[in-house]
């Protein structure tokens, strides 16, 4: 047996939320009693946080680039990554914001989102942008070209 | 000091009987008198001469007026050899140490006047100043900032030496104009000694600006040189475009011009450090190497470079028990963009700020103090020359490390931890806020996937071990056991088979993980893409698969830091790649640690949603969708930085 389609959903079901939707699935036969589809803010709020993560690391680099009391700034908190992390220079700040970055904000949207359902598809494309961009801003080439705005 | 820019008409014919281009014209209609578009500026000075040199906008007969300040005397004209743009006026036969007035005239009118010199001090004299800056580039304002805090030294410096990098490229003729625009009022009154950096490129625009003493060999003129002050000895070396290694033509006239001189103090400055503990450039061993014994066994009394974008002394690690280290001091906030500032054992002192360094020898005392672009001061050294002629600092040398530590507190208080709060608030929290309230609330259509044996995938009817499960196991493992033999026997890992130490240890396992973690994302991103179209196996399966990516990436990344720490620092293989190939170290290295590190929350976030949704994931066609998008993510970001890891190893042939 193949999934099930739209066409197969009782009533309204695509259009309804939470608990409804369960129980929907439930009187149709589709899930057992006790099954359900929880709500997929959690996994929203991973998968965007690791977005947000990545993006952090290429934007700090990028601010590092164009001011240098943020590349500074950067070296400092360095130390403050890892035992003898001021080795890193710059990239162990960047690492330690990222971080920051990631699980902060993991936090934040995990407690927004805990019992909603976000859409899986914004939050694909959430992640896939944030991934283009973090690699893009992190790509020497082009941090190169911006070099000249500190000037 | 008053520029006169006055135009005054001119004779049609004697410029055309001179052969000259067409003259500027007034806006009265009338000639224009030849106007200074450059200088005059001081070169090539000594206790009894100099040189003064400026441009003109149209060729012009120049002269220089010049009488001893204090006397007031008649005015001594000294003519240039010749019509032209350029023009250069030699004084000789003056007073050592003395002030002199001078002002220049273009086609006989006074086109600068009110400035003052000083010859430079006799042998005999115990007390000397000079500034050593550099690196001013494209730094405009901070530079002129630097230039006016110069010019209102109590004390005037009798002499400038500069560390090179002057403009930020020294083949562009409008960027020489800029600098010595700003440096005008400066060099009008004080001689600058240059010596060559990274940013000059070599170009002819420097040695037709700079005139400096010769070095007598034939070779390297303009390049290397030495001169006397008062009580010291001047070296500039090149060490951008020349070789300094024992046994070139330069080492071999540094060791005799050290010999040779009589004066107590002995200074070389040029631009590369040797000791720099800044993660932006880090110390240039080589010359480190190349030099410093010698520097040692000449009895050099401190070392001054540039190219890092800040202020660093340092005492040098070469010295023996029984000789006192030699002083170290980068002065490379002239201007340029600043540069973050590291701590190495070396390191007794390091800020990072716009600067000049002010040099003072009272006796047998050497004085040096940084002096921020705002007047302060910074970073007083008191020195002293011994019965050998070594300078040994005042303070002894267990006297506690002056460099400023920044405690996570102070980092937040100060205005780059508030740039640095302001991003961590914006990407923390501002970010995912908003994402919260933009993405949508409820999924538009749910498509539950029910549980149950209807979701075995089938076996195909052609496939003898369908039913075997022992047989991708096995080929996992041998595929595993291949892969790592791959990355490690062709690869720098195989250094622990000759020899075995934490780095080369480190470097295996971060070689062994890095496979490991490629194998666990394929195979991650292959059931991601089975989930996706409704054939996923058991959860076991993909929870292990996940999970081990997870743990693999986490350690990866952490092993990664390591061994970056390691590349980076001072002495490490960073310095050797950045001079040999610095785009290799950009792309290998620098893009591949940071890319580096994206596995890791990706593949964490995968092991959360197989934790927390379980069979969830196997029913739910979005949910299912994500996880395949996710894993494809990963197993791309763990695939480029070993991509990038891999190549590294083929770099062998050129360190």
């Amino acid at each position: 047996m193949s999934a099930a389609g739209s066409s197969d959903l009782p009533g309204n079901a695509g259009r309804a939320t939470g608990i409804g939707v369960t129980q929907s699935f439930v009187r149709a036969g589709l899930i057992k009693p006790g099954e359900g589809i929880r709500p997929t803010g959690p996994a929203a709020a991973a998968v965007a946080a690791a977005g947000i993560g990545a993006l952090t690391l290429g934007g700090a680099g990028l601010l590092a680039t164009v001011l240098a009391r943020f590349d500074q700034a950067l070296a400092d908190a360095s130390r403050l990554f890892l035992p003898g992390g001021d080795h890193l220079g710059r990239f162990g700040g960047q690492q330690l914001l990222a971080l920051g970055a990631w699980l902060v904000s993991w936090m934040l949207l995990h407690w927004r989102w805990r019992n909603r359902q976000v859409s899986l598809t914004a939050t694909a494309v959430t992640l896939a942008v944030c991934l283009v961009l973090s690699t893009l801003l992190l790509w020497p080439p082009i941090t190169r070209v911006l070099i000249p705005l500190a000037r | 000091m008053k520029t006169n820019r006055r135009h005054a008409p001119l004779a049609l014919g004697g410029l055309l009987g001179a052969g000259a281009s067409v003259p500027a014209v007034h806006p009265s209609g009338a000639l224009a008198a030849a106007r200074l578009t450059r200088g005059p500026y001081l070169q090539l000075g000594t206790t009894t001469g100099v040189a003064l040199l400026w441009r003109t906008d149209t060729p012009a007969a120049a002269t220089v007026d010049y009488r001893l300040s204090e006397e007031a005397t008649a005015w001594t004209t000294v003519a240039a050899a010749a019509r032209g743009r350029d023009h250069t006026v030699i004084l000789s036969g003056l007073r050592p140490g003395a002030a002199y007035e001078y002002r220049v005239r273009v086609d006989g009118e006074v086109a600068f006047s009110d400035a003052t010199f000083r010859t430079l001090p006799p042998p005999e004299s115990e007390a000397l100043d000079f500034v050593h800056f550099a690196d001013n580039q494209t730094g405009h304002d901070a530079h002129a900032e630097v230039v006016r805090r110069i010019l209102a030294e109590r004390q005037p410096p009798a002499l400038l030496i500069h560390g090179g990098d002057q403009c930020e490229n020294g083949s562009r003729p409008e960027q020489w104009d800029t600098w010595f625009g700003i440096e005008r009022d400066l060099l009008a009154r004080a001689c600058v000694f240059p010596c060559l950096g990274n940013h000059e490129e070599n170009s002819p625009l420097y040695f037709e600006h700079f005139r400096v003493p010769s070095n007598g060999t034939g070779q390297g003129q303009g390049r290397w040189y030495s001169f006397d002050a008062g009580p010291a000895h001047f070296v500039a070396l090149d060490v951008v475009y020349s070789e300094v290694e024992p046994g070139t033509p330069q080492y071999r006239w540094l060791e005799q011009d050290l010999t040779r001189t009589d004066r107590p103090f002995k200074f070389v400055y040029f631009h590369y450090p040797p000791y720099n503990a800044s993660p932006h450039h880090r110390s240039n061993l080589r010359l480190r190497q190349a030099l410093e014994p010698l520097f040692l066994r000449q009895k050099v009394s401190a070392v001054f470079n540039g190219h890092g974008h800040l202020y660093e002394r340092a005492f040098g690690e070469a010295a023996s028990s029984d000789s006192p280290p030699l002083l170290w001091i980068v002065s490379g906030g002239g201007g340029g963009v600043p540069q973050p500032a590291g701590r190495e054992a070396f390191t007794q002192y390091t800020e990072v700020a716009y600067h000049f360094l002010r040099v003072a020898i009272r006796g047998d005392r050497l004085l040096t103090t940084g002096v921020r672009a705002d007047g302060t001061e910074f970073d007083r050294f008191e020195g002293r020359l011994n019965a050998e002629g070594r300078v040994v600092p005042v303070a002894p040398r267990a006297a506690p490390v002056l460099v400023p530590q920044v405690s996570a507190l102070g980092l937040l208080r100060s205005p780059r931890g508030g740039v640095l709060l302001g991003y961590q608030a914006l990407t923390s929290l501002a970010f995912p806020l908003g994402l919260s309230f933009a993405l949508p609330g409820r999924r538009r259509a749910v498509v539950p996937i029910p549980s149950g044996p209807v979701h075995q995938v089938t076996p195909r009817p052609d496939d003898p071990y369908a039913d075997w499960r022992g047989l991708p196991i096995l080929g996992l493992a041998g595929g595993v056991v291949l892969l790592l033999l791959l990355a490690i026997l062709p690869t720098a890992p195989l250094r622990w088979l000759v020899g075995f130490d934490f780095y080369t240890f480190a470097l295996t396992a971060h070689a062994v993980l890095g496979t490991a973690l490629l194998l666990a994302a394929a195979a991650a991103a292959s059931l991601g893409y089975r989930l996706a179209t409704h054939r996923a196996p058991s959860l076991p399966w993909v929870a292990v698969t996940v999970w081990t990516t997870a743990g693999l990436a986490a350690l990866s990344t952490v092993l990664g830091n390591v061994l970056y720490a390691r590349y980076v620092k001072s002495g490490g293989p960073m310095e050797e790649l950045v001079r040999k190939a610095a785009d290799a170290h950009v792309l290998l290295f620098e893009f591949k640690a940071r890319v580096g590190v994206l596995p890791l929350p990706l593949a964490v976030a995968a092991a959360f949603i197989v934790w927390r949704y379980r069979e969830d994931i196997r029913r739910d066609r979005y949910l299912a969708e994500l996880m395949a998008l996710l894993l494809l993510f990963l197993a791309l970001y763990v695939l480029a930085p070993f991509g990038l890891g891999a190549a590294v190893t083929r770099l062998r042939g050129i360190l």
